[in-house]
C-alpha cells in the first residue's frame, strides 16, 4: 500500500537566500529582498484567499493589501523565517473579514494580471465567481465538474474557521503542516486535528456527491 | 465499524502525514480491512475532488508581481514622505523652543523704556460708627495711541488719611488679597466688588 508522496511537514526547498534573510535585508532597507518574498508567495497568497473569497478580483485585492500589509509591519515579525506562515495568517485574516470592509482603493487591474497560461487551470477570464473548473472538452463531464465545484464550495463554508482554513491551506494549496499551524497560530498536531475534522464533514456533506 | 482513531489514522495514511512508526501497522490493517480500504479510498476521492474542482485562476504571474512590487513601493515611498517629518519632529520641536526663548529674552532687555505715569487717587472715607470703609478710584493713565506698550504701576498701601486715623480696619484693608481689575473704557471704579468686610 503506498503513501502520498512527499514529506507536508518539510518546507519545500528553494535555492537562494532564505525567508529569514530575505525579511532581514528588507528590514536593512532593501525594499528588492521584498520583491522576491512577493514571488515566493503570490501564489500561495491568491490561491489562499480566493479559495476563501471565490473570487478572484477580491483575491487579488486581498493579496495586494497583505503584502503591503506584510511590508509595512515587517518589523513586528519576531522569526524572520517563518514569514510563510505570518504572511497566509495576514491573507486569511483580510480574506475573512473582507466582506465586512468594502474598499474603494483602485482595484488591480485584472485585464493585465488575469490571463490564461499553458497548463494551468484557464476558467477565470474576467473575474467575477468562478470555482467551476475546466473539466476538459466533455460539455457532461464539465456540467458534472461544475455541481460538484459549487458543492464543495458550500461544503466548505459550513465549515469552522480552522477547519476550513486548515483545509484549504494543507489540502487544497499544500503548504507545509508547520507553515499552516504558523498561519493559524497553532500546533502542528491542532492542524492535523483540524483537517481530519474537516474532511470528515466534508464526506458527510459530500456523500452523494464523490 | 472503523472508531475514529483508526479513522484518523486512515485520513493522515492518505495525506501522508502518518508518523512511519504507525505506517506499516496500519497497512496490515488495510489489507485485511476491506471497510477501512473503502475509507482511504473516500479520502483520497475527497481531497482529489478539492484539488481539482477548486483551481486558482489562471494569472501571468509575472506581471502580478511586478503589480505588487509596484504598490509595495509606493506604499514605502508615502511611508518614507511621513515618516521623515515624524522622526526630525522632536528636533524641529527643541529648535522651535529655543528659539522662542532666546527671542523673548532678546525682546525683553531691547524693550524701550517705559515711562511710569502717576495715577490720580481719589480716596472717599465713609465713617459710620462701627465701620470705617475707603473706597478708592484710580485714574489713569489715559490710554494712548499705541506707539509703545503702556505700563500702569499701581501700588495698594494704607493710605495716609488711614494711617494718621489710626482706625482698626485700616490693617484689614491693607492685608486683603488685593482684587484689582484692570480695565479700559468706561470702567470708572476698581475693586467695588466686595467690601472687606
Amino acid at each position: 500500500m503506498e503513501s502520498a508522496a512527499s514529506d507536508p511537514n518539510q518546507e519545500p526547498s528553494r535555492q537562494g537566500p532564505t525567508d529569514g534573510q530575505l525579511v532581514t535585508k528588507c528590514l536593512t532597507g532593501n525594499r528588492k529582498a521584498f520583491d522576491e518574498l512577493i514571488r515566493r508567495y503570490q501564489r500561495q497568497a491568491v490561491a489562499v484567499s480566493y479559495r476563501l473569497l471565490g473570487n478572484s478580483q477580491d483575491s487579488l485585492e486581498v493579496t495586494q493589501d497583505a503584502f503591503l500589509k506584510a511590508f509595512t509591519s515587517l518589523d513586528t515579525l519576531q522569526k524572520p523565517e517563518a514569514f510563510g506562515g505570518w504572511l497566509m495568517r495576514i491573507v486569511s485574516n483580510l480574506s475573512l473579514n473582507y466582506r465586512r470592509s468594502r474598499k474603494t482603493r483602485t482595484a488591480v487591474p485584472l485585464a493585465e494580471v488575469l490571463a490564461p497560461q499553458t497548463g494551468e487551470a484557464t476558467e477565470a477570464h474576467g473575474g467575477g465567481s468562478e470555482w467551476m473548473s475546466a473539466a476538459g472538452s466533455d460539455p457532461v463531464r464539465r456540467m458534472e465538474g461544475k455541481e460538484l465545484g459549487v458543492k464543495l464550495k458550500e461544503a466548505l463554508a459550513q465549515l469552522p474557521e480552522k477547519q476550513r482554513l486548515a483545509i484549504v491551506m494543507f489540502t487544497i494549496d499544500e503548504m507545509p503542516q508547520k507553515q499552516v499551524a504558523e498561519a493559524l497560530g497553532c500546533s502542528v498536531e491542532a492542524v492535523k486535528w483540524h483537517v481530519f475534522q474537516g474532511r470528515k464533514k466534508l464526506k458527510e456533506i459530500l456523500k452523494e456527491h464523490l | 465499524m472503523i472508531d475514529e482513531q483508526r479513522e484518523f489514522q486512515i485520513a493522515q495514511y492518505a495525506d501522508g502525514t502518518l508518523p512511519a512508526a504507525e505506517r506499516a501497522a496500519l497497512e496490515q490493517v488495510l489489507a485485511d480491512d476491506a471497510d477501512a480500504r473503502a475509507l482511504l479510498d473516500e479520502y483520497r476521492r475527497l481531497d482529489a475532488s478539492l484539488k481539482r474542482e477548486l483551481p486558482v485562476p489562471a494569472m501571468n504571474w509575472d506581471r502580478l508581481s511586478a503589480h505588487l512590487s509596484d504598490a509595495v513601493a509606493d506604499e514605502d515611498r508615502a511611508t518614507t514622505t511621513i515618516a521623515w517629518p515624524l522622526r526630525h519632529a522632536g528636533k524641529l520641536a527643541a529648535a522651535a523652543a529655543i528659539i522662542v526663548v532666546i527671542g523673548s529674552i532678546a525682546l525683553w532687555h531691547l524693550r524701550p523704556a517705559t515711562p511710569v505715569e502717576q495715577v490720580a487717587v481719589n480716596q472717599k472715607p465713609l465713617l459710620t460708627a462701627n465701620t470705617a470703609v475707603v473706597i478708592v478710584e484710580i485714574t489713569g493713565p489715559v490710554a494712548q495711541a499705541a506707539s509703545q506698550p503702556a505700563v500702569a504701576q499701581i501700588e495698594i498701601g494704607p493710605s495716609q488719611w488711614a494711617r494718621q486715623t489710626s482706625f482698626g480696619v485700616a490693617d484689614q484693608v491693607v492685608y486683603r488679597e488685593p482684587r484689582v481689575m484692570i480695565a479700559s473704557g468706561h470702567v470708572d471704579r476698581q475693586d467695588t466688588g466686595r467690601l472687606p468686610f
